[in-house]
């Protein structure tokens, strides 16, 4: 390698690095800066280079400091939760798992090869899009922390330095958080378990509708299977059906983050059960959601003509049914904002009035 | 392990002087090797691969003012201080003085308590 060509790799590799719009003065500075070192150092390219560093080392400090995709604020959240999908996505896989061997297997090799397949399979794919959906939510509240960041904050000016150095920054003890009260604080474990029950379910739907069924063995052979689901109409269902279980895990990661009743939590759960309701609205009025065969199927299956009208399959496949369905979850959202609602305005009003003052 | 320990905290502790070295070399026109080797023969040292990202962030700051001298061979970039650099310049002046001075009283003054 030529004296002329290790300098031109050297800018290239610094160059690349950094912004667009700086690279061609930053280019051409380093060629001088190179030159002159060369000359009045009476040192080698090598030496001079060597000196300079590693490229990328020297191009980050051109970098403005401080942008991060997730930040330190968030970063241990961040992990954990990220933990905590991935455990729930190998529950999921190996429910999947079993189910496709158990339903698609003839004898020991057979099982062997669906189960090791669903199982990878959803497990790869499951992660890669879980990890991935929740590095955009981190960074999202990453960006609009950032703005929250610089919003309080005035202008520095040049009177500031003789001043007090704290007047310079605008946060007062009033702006401290309030310690929550007992009452009011989130179980850590209830998160947990709710982000991975709707990440096993979530995963579920996508990859696996047909654990969500009915199977009928006869001597250990599966004989016949059906779906609870519309499986027809899948492809059009489950977009929504997931947006709104998505909804439902923000809603519990902002929990789990924040940790108690407060505003921001009551917003978040108002919003998400207001969601949740319109998509489940949606859902039963304009498609058929469940089968409507299910309750047929289930009879032939177990050789029976008909279900009591104490069962609830009774009702399968009725207007009756879907609005009872419909009922049943505005009435679980209603107390979930209510609770939602109580113990933010019973436990920590009192808490946003001395930060008034 | 310690002599990179002791490293560390040298250079933690030349970064925060280095904006007020750079400036007080700024009140006439020079471009970035030529301060490198004029802080040199004052004894403070300054990699260029720390210097030349530091012009650039004083510039966008408003601290400095550039140019480039395209009439020579090698084309440089000339920096100098603006006003508002001069403004700034003078306040961290009189900080350094104040700090100096009660940093110097903590060092050599335990005998006084």
């Amino acid at each position: 390698m030529s004296e002329q060509e290790m300098i031109e790799r050297y800018i290239y590799d610094v160059v690349k690095r950094v912004p667009q719009d700086c690279r061609e003065e930053i280019r051409m500075e380093l060629q001088s800066l190179i030159d002159d070192m060369c000359e009045q150092e009476n040192s080698s390219v090598e030496e001079v280079l060597q000196k300079l560093g590693e490229p990328a080392k020297f191009a980050r400090r051109y970098r403005d400091e401080g942008s991060y995709l997730i930040g330190p604020d968030y970063y241990d959240d961040y992990v954990w939760i990220v933990k905590i999908a991935l455990f729930g996505i190998g529950i999921s896989a190996l429910v999947s798992a079993v189910v496709n061997g158990i339903t698609n297997s003839g004898d020991v090799i057979n099982f062997l090869v669906e189960f090791f397949g669903e199982f990878f399979e959803t497990l790869i794919n499951g992660s890669f899009s879980v990890i991935g959906t929740l590095t955009i939510i981190f960074a999202i509240m990453e960006k609009k922390k950032a703005k929250l960041d610089i919003k309080p904050g005035k202008k520095w000016s040049v009177k500031d330095l003789s001043k007090n150095v704290a007047t310079v920054n605008s946060w007062t003890p009033f702006l401290l958080p309030a310690v929550p009260d007992k009452r009011a604080v989130i179980s850590r474990g209830d998160s947990v378990f709710s982000i991975i029950f709707t990440i096993v379910f979530i995963v579920l739907l996508i990859f696996a509708p047909q654990v969500f069924g009915a199977f009928h063995y006869e001597g250990g052979k599966l004989i016949s299977s059906t779906c609870i689901f519309n499986l027809d109409e899948w492809d059009r269902i489950v977009p929504l059906f997931v947006f709104s279980l998505f909804v439902g895990m923000v809603n519990y990661i902002v929990r789990l983050v924040i940790g108690y009743h407060c505003k921001t939590v009551m917003y978040s759960t108002i919003i998400t059960n207001t969601v949740q309701i319109a998509i489940a609205f949606i859902l039963l009025n304009y498609f058929p959601f469940f089968n409507v065969d299910f309750a047929n199927q289930v009879k032939s299956m177990m050789e029976i003509t008909t279900f009591s009208n104490g069962d609830i399959l009774f009702y399968w496949g009725s207007k009756r049914f879907d609005n009872f369905m419909l009922l049943f979850i505005v009435l679980i959202s209603l107390l979930d904002i209510g609770v939602s609602l109580y113990k933010t305005l019973r436990y920590n009003n009192k808490v946003d009035k001395i930060v008034e003052k | 392990m310690e002599k990179d320990l002791l490293e560390s905290l040298l250079s933690e502790l030349r970064r925060g002087t280095l904006i007020l070295c750079v400036l007080s070399q700024l009140d006439q026109s020079r471009y970035g090797y030529a301060l490198v080797q004029s802080m040199e023969e004052k004894g403070v040292s300054i990699d260029p691969n720390t210097l030349y990202p530091l012009l650039r962030r004083l510039e966008k700051q408003g601290l400095l003012s550039s140019e480039w001298d395209t009439s020579e061979a090698k084309p440089r970039k000339y920096y100098k201080r603006t006003e508002y650099g001069e403004q700034i310049y003078e306040k961290l002046v009189e900080q350094w003085k104040l700090m100096s001075v009660g940093i110097n009283e903590l060092l050599g003054g335990s005998k006084d308590e």
